[in-house]
């Protein structure tokens, strides 16, 4: 399977990818307290959506039976997201971390990443792939769980580096633009992520901080992650 | 008569001691980086919701929540809420609530409070305006809506509501407040 292929960018012109192919990635993610355990990321198609989210995203044994406050992510359809961006839709995929087989397995985060370039801002001439909906799995919720315990760990981790991954595959040297959600700026900070100057993106009710990770945090990463 | 070995069926996966059902032991991360990166706090993006806590001088906290579900009893939640949040605002609740929610956000600063609030018309919307305003905030009105939801007010203010509600101790640094009423 090749990479996916993305469009020359031009200052000013956006080039959707030539292929939107996800390439298939063996990931190791950690099962609370520390046993690493296998796990792989995947296109994240609407039948994953239907099977493996949703319902059996919210509907979880492990789950509290109420919560304190709705999760922001309660009830979107993830099948129906699209990355706007400046007023317009870009065009995206989805992958998720996937554990287990059959049955049994199991979608432990998910994330849409934008398949043409955006313009980079700490970086002017540069481009970067805009993530959305990184998002663990609410079972993976310690504070969403009965149990207040961590579940399955680094799924988070492992997609981002994924995105920088696949911007690194086509030749944007790993750079990622995200809009942050309040409590993670610091997380993504921690993986290389800059502030950007900018105002936040209001989206329900829900204030986000727009973020950058540039080439050479991007590179440390995935030396992190082994690319 | 001669023992049988215990053969695992073809196609099934044992599973390493321990581990639930679907999870297949891996080899042990020997990259530091990569085992600190995993091994830390995962992201949720639930919006930084947690726990919040409304705190009123000379009253105990009293804790809010959503409720999952359709059941009846989410409304009584969401009624008591919001009436409570009034109320430390300084203004009534007209019509009925259907819901609420709260977040704290991290990014907004010690001295700053985001406040949304979604109204539907016939709201006391002119009475937050008052409110907020009279105790030195700002407001940001914009229209929004979605699709099946015809909100008509979305109100910001930046700066902290000094009405005991969002003191730097509550943990509250935005909150989101829905109001419907008959339209």
């Amino acid at each position: 399977m090749s990479p996916v292929v993305l469009g020359l960018y031009n200052a000013g012109t956006f080039d959707p990818l030539s292929s939107e192919m996800i390439i298939e990635k063996k990931i190791t993610l950690i099962l609370h307290p520390g046993r690493p355990v296998e796990a792989r990321i995947v296109e994240l198609t609407g039948q994953l959506i239907d099977t493996k989210m949703a319902d059996a995203w919210w509907g979880d044994d492990s789950l509290k039976a109420t919560f304190t406050s709705s999760p922001i992510d309660r009830r979107w359809n993830w099948s129906a997201r699209e990355i706007e961006y400046e007023g317009r839709l870009l065009r995206s995929v989805k992958v998720a971390a996937v554990t287990g087989e059959g049955e049994e397995s199991a979608v432990q985060g998910a994330m849409m990443i934008s398949t043409e370039p955006v313009p980079s801002v700490l970086e002017p001439g540069k481009a970067c792939l805009f993530v959305e909906l990184l998002f663990t799995a609410p079972r993976n919720r310690p504070d969403l769980r009965r149990d207040g315990q961590p579940f399955v760990i680094g799924d988070g981790s492992q997609l981002l580096s994924y995105g920088a991954w696949l911007s690194q595959e086509n030749n944007l040297d790993g750079r990622l633009r995200l809009d942050g959600s309040p409590d993670f700026v610091g997380w993504y900070a921690k993986r290389g992520l800059q502030k950007l100057d900018t105002d936040p993106i209001v989206y329900e009710g829900v204030a986000y901080t727009p973020m950058e990770l540039p080439a050479a945090a991007a590179q440390e990463l995935l030396a992190a992650w082994g690319e | 008569m001669a023992k049988t070995a215990r053969i695992p069926r073809a196609g099934k996966i044992a599973n390493a001691p321990g581990l639930p059902k679907g999870f297949k032991a891996a080899a042990p991360i020997t990259n530091p980086k990569l085992r600190e990166l995993l091994t830390g706090p995962d992201i949720t993006t639930s919006g930084g919701v947690r726990t919040v806590e409304i705190k009123r001088p000379g009253q105990a906290s009293v804790q809010y929540g959503e409720v999952r579900g359709e059941a009846a009893g989410d409304m009584a939640d969401e009624v008591e809420t919001l009436n409570a949040v009034s109320e430390a605002l300084g203004f009534k609740v007209k019509g009925t609530v259907v819901g609420i929610s709260m977040y704290s956000g991290g990014q907004i600063t010690d001295d700053k409070v985001f406040v949304t609030a979604q109204v539907f018309e016939g709201g006391s919307w002119a009475e937050i305006r008052a409110a907020v305003e009279a105790s030195g905030g700002t407001l940001k009105v914009t229209e929004y809506s979605k699709d099946d939801v015809p909100l008509i007010d979305f109100v910001h203010c930046f700066k902290r509501l000094n009405v005991g509600l969002f003191g730097p101790d509550s943990g509250v640094r935005q909150l989101q407040v829905t109001r419907f009423v008959d339209v």
